[in-house]
């Protein structure tokens, strides 16, 4: 006879802790399964981190400790800048750069703040809150049209002349695989912004290296962990779920299924074939030897992107399966040994050659902020993740970002959120779902 | 002598309008620029016995009651399926009525009146192109749109589908000139407008080029938004959001066209489309000359044969993503001559021995129709086709200067139908007349 839970959720990654903490909470005997020998410390930065997940599962009490919060933005070039928080301290930082941009700066920034504000509820809280316009005048109603309808370049171009202010503010347009002229890319600018939000210090972080999957391990509770336990097929019969079978041949039988991977990934499992989008963004980790020299760099998200074209340019040459020469990209400093580098938007596939390529154009964008880098280097990870948001993603209301075809069968990973992010909120989100139901 | 209208542009639109309001009795005075009526709608003997319209072979569809009111008679060259034209004909529709809707005087009664109802080309704005294969090439040709990025499926509202039945499109802008004519405007050739006059906080007429002054109870201008706001205007004439406006207006020329005289007829009868490769819009954003862009051969002698001499043929070749300016300085000769070297060959290659019956080439780039037409940067569009700039938010046919009205490409009906604009705002004067 084969095993039993209630519930299962797939991958340990922030959205499957959430889920499994949440599930266990609510009384289900849960298994969370990890296919890897013992999860993983997220692969970037804290971008879009759950702050309601932190205060419930009380993280910070069980470990959780940030080597630095409310990261700003730092525009690499000639002249680098820092865009922080205070809209003062921006704008007279880019006074340097042009009057013109700093006058512009707060008035940007207090608009997306406003549209965060209003698109806040309907992305995070739940299905209950009605559409994202209901309650608003036409003047609102309108500019927001607007933003939907915008690519990010026209919106920043109306704004902005700095190139390399453009080219940089143009990188968080990209999220999820928005082409920067598309409809969608304005929003994706608007939703950033919500995770910058006042209160939301901890959305946009750094934790210490462990602490994060630490803690989440510890608010497990009645949830077990289980490592080196791969699935490889979702079972599933007359359209609802029945359980898992493991790659040793054993299967475990449940009728709720949580999946933190992708959505194509998941249904493929269910045995639904899915598209897989031609273009995805890649996380570089590169490892170094303890005794790297880190220059003095503030802690934040140094953009590498020079000129405004390149992000167009970098998506017409991934979706014909090149890795553009000029590849805009993004890094963190993680720990004093790891640097984490976004790249995108690449091929969703690329050959041996092509991940060469990709870990030494990282490596030789990031040398002159980092000298010796490359003779420190211990070890590349690349990862892809293969991803083409679109409009409706942005407006769909969470439910629909959750389920799946299959009854019983509900996301918890990173598409699961409105644009790619280590955050945890689809996991609760999808946990509520399940118990309530 | 003061006239009741005084519309800028003898074009499809500014002849719409006029022909409108002169029927409704109104004294209408329409100024153009160049030496003859028809704007785009012209067709020139580009090399002894043969003859090409120079600046398209087709126009967007004319709607049915233009078309009647001209008695043009026009030939579809593919129809335009049903889901797409419905679309059509509604933002038309709406359109037309925000025209000949009376305005609640002032801004107050716009911001308390109820949400507006989603625009009928929303679903498009999600869409790619690339899913209309039959259709790609049309809606490609003399554009820079990415056919795989969503929304880039908004061309397919404005596709130059309407040929003229014989003649050429030169046939179609001459009809438009006898119909306005007919109905009892005038029409000044030679005579370019370079100001509005404003009085006592209204349009007022029109300051033309050789020092003399329309008078006119109302202006249109049938120019682009950005040369209606900023060229027709001194500075401070108009309130900074509309100059905003104007200055955030997106125009998007990327036509260039050459015709070809050919000794005997090419080989192939139908339109042939190369799609070209993704580095074409890259050249297209960095201002090189692509190598390889989008390019819409039509064999047009082939349907219409007065265009070449008996036994010979006129063929246009219509290049897209051809940016208006070059990053190393103007289209100088050896540019030009790059351009359709690349085009020639990639043609006969695709269809062999055409350079052998080759006798003359024409070239047109942006910068020839923008002078030609007054087009900002060449674009016969009236700005880009992005759906920011479309689905409802491209201007109306109203301004904030009361008296002056916008009956071009840029508004709202503009991309939607030959001379649609005009019309819209020739409605929208004649309802405010009214009030």
């Amino acid at each position: 006879m084969s095993e039993r839970a209630a519930a299962l959720v797939i991958g340990a990654s922030v959205g499957g802790f959430s889920a499994a903490s949440y599930l266990a909470r609510g009384g289900l005997h849960t298994l969370l399964l990890e296919a890897e020998q013992a999860p993983r410390d997220p692969d970037g930065a804290l971008i879009a981190l759950d702050p309601r997940m932190v205060a419930e599962l009380r993280l910070p009490a069980l470990g959780l400790s940030f080597a630095a919060r409310d990261l700003p933005m730092a525009v690499t070039g000639d002249m680098p800048l820092l865009l922080g928080r205070e809209l003062y301290a921006a704008s007279s930082a880019l006074a340097k750069f042009s009057d013109a941009d700093a006058l512009a700066w707060p008035a940007y920034r207090r608009r997306l703040t406003a549209e965060a504000r209003r698109l806040r509820r309907w992305w995070w809280t739940a299905p209950d809150t009605g559409a994202p316009d209901a309650t608003w005048n036409a003047g609102a109603r309108q500019s927001f049209h607007h933003l939907c309808f915008s690519g990010a370049d026209a919106y920043l171009n109306a704004r902005f002349e700095t190139p390399s202010l453009l080219a940089a503010l143009l990188w968080d347009a990209g999220a999820g695989g928005f082409a920067v002229s598309e409809p969608g890319s304005a929003l994706a600018l608007v939703w950033r912004a919500a995770q910058e939000m006042a209160g939301l210090q901890d959305a946009a972080a750094i934790a210490h290296p462990g602490t994060l999957i630490g803690s989440l391990t510890r608010a497990l509770g009645m949830a077990q962990l289980r490592t080196q336990t791969r699935v490889t097929r979702i079972l599933t019969k007359s359209g609802g779920v029945t359980g898992v079978m493991l790659a040793d041949g054993s299967e475990i039988e449940a009728d709720h299924i949580v999946s933190t991977l992708s959505r194509a990934n998941t249904l493929n499992l269910a045995g639904m074939p899915q598209p897989t989008p031609s273009i995805a963004e890649a996380r570089i980790l590169l490892r170094l030897a303890p005794g790297f020299a880190v220059p003095d760099v503030p802690p934040a998200r140094h953009i590498l992107a020079a000129r405004p074209d390149m992000h167009a340019d970098a998506h017409e040459a991934a979706r014909a399966g090149r890795i553009a020469a000029d590849l805009p990209m993004e890094w963190v400093m993680l720990a004093p040994d790891r640097i984490a580098v976004t790249a995108r938007p690449v091929p969703a596939t690329l050959s041996a050659e092509q991940r060469w390529k990709l870990a030494a154009k990282a490596v030789m964008a990031l040398s002159p902020a980092m000298p010796g880098l490359a003779d420190a280097l211990t070890g590349v990870e690349i990862r892809l993740r293969p991803q083409r948001a679109r409009l409706a993603d942005l407006l769909a209301p969470p439910p629909s970002r959750l389920l799946t075809p299959v009854k019983g069968l509900l996301l918890a990973g990173e598409d699961a959120e409105p644009l790619p992010s280590i955050s945890g909120r689809a996991g609760r989100l999808a946990a509520r779902a399940l118990l309530s139901s | 002598m003061r006239y009741d209208a005084a519309i800028i542009g003898a074009g499809a639109d500014g002849l719409t309008a006029a022909a409108t309001l002169a029927k409704a009795g109104l004294k209408v005075v329409v100024l153009e620029r160049a030496s003859r009526a028809g704007g785009r709608l012209v067709t020139l003997e580009f090399h002894p016995g043969y003859f090409a319209s120079p600046y398209a072979d087709a126009v967007a569809e004319v709607p049915l009651a233009i078309a009647r009111a001209f008695g043009l008679s026009l030939r579809p060259i593919t129809p335009l399926p049903d889901g797409l034209r419905a679309t059509r004909d509604a933002a038309l529709a709406r359109a037309f009525a925000e025209a000949m809707e009376t305005p609640t005087v002032g801004t107050l009664a716009k911001w308390l009146a109820p949400p507006q109802q989603s625009w009928p080309g929303e679903n498009f704005a999600a869409t790619e192109l690339a899913a209309w294969p039959a259709l790609r090439g049309r809606a490609l040709a003399g554009r820079s749109l990415d056919p795989e990025l969503a929304g880039s499926a908004l061309a397919l509202l404005s596709l130059p589908l309407s040929e003229a039945a014989s003649g050429g499109l030169g046939t179609l802008g001459d009809d438009f000139a006898e119909g306005a004519e007919a109905a009892g405007a005038e029409i000044r050739l030679g005579q370019e407008a370079t100001e509005v006059v404003i009085a006592e906080a209204r349009a007022a007429g029109v300051a033309l080029a050789n020092g003399s002054r329309v008078m006119a109870k109302s202006v249109i201008s049938t120019l682009d938004l950005r040369q209606s706001l900023l060229s027709l205007f001194s500075r401070t004439a108009l309130p900074d959001h509309m100059l905003e406006e104007a200055r955030n207006w997106r125009m998007a020329g990327a036509t260039a066209r050459l015709l070809l005289a050919l000794r005997r007829p090419l080989r192939r009868e139908t339109p042939l489309f190369l799609p070209g490769d993704s580095t074409a819009r890259t050249a297209f954003r960095h201002g090189r000359v692509p190598e390889a862009p989008p390019l819409l051969l039509d064999p047009v002698s082939r349907r219409d044969p007065g265009l070449a001499p008996e036994g010979a043929a006129t063929v246009t070749v219509t290049l897209g993503a051809i940016p208006h300016r070059l990053f190393d300085g103007g289209w100088t000769p050896e540019k030009r001559t790059a351009l359709a070297a690349h085009a020639l060959a990639r043609i006969e290659k695709a269809i062999p021995g055409t350079l052998a019956i080759l006798t003359s080439v024409k070239i047109i780039v942006p910068p020839d129709m923008e002078s030609a037409l007054a087009a900002t940067a060449g674009d016969l569009d009236g700005g880009a086709l992005a759906p920011d700039q479309m689905l409802g938010l491209r201007p109306g046919s109203r301004t904030a200067l009361p008296g002056f009205y916008l009956g071009g490409r840029s508004t709202q009906a503009g991309p939607l139908g030959t001379g649609a604009a005009g019309f819209a705002a020739a409605a929208a004067l004649m309802a405010d007349g009214a009030k």
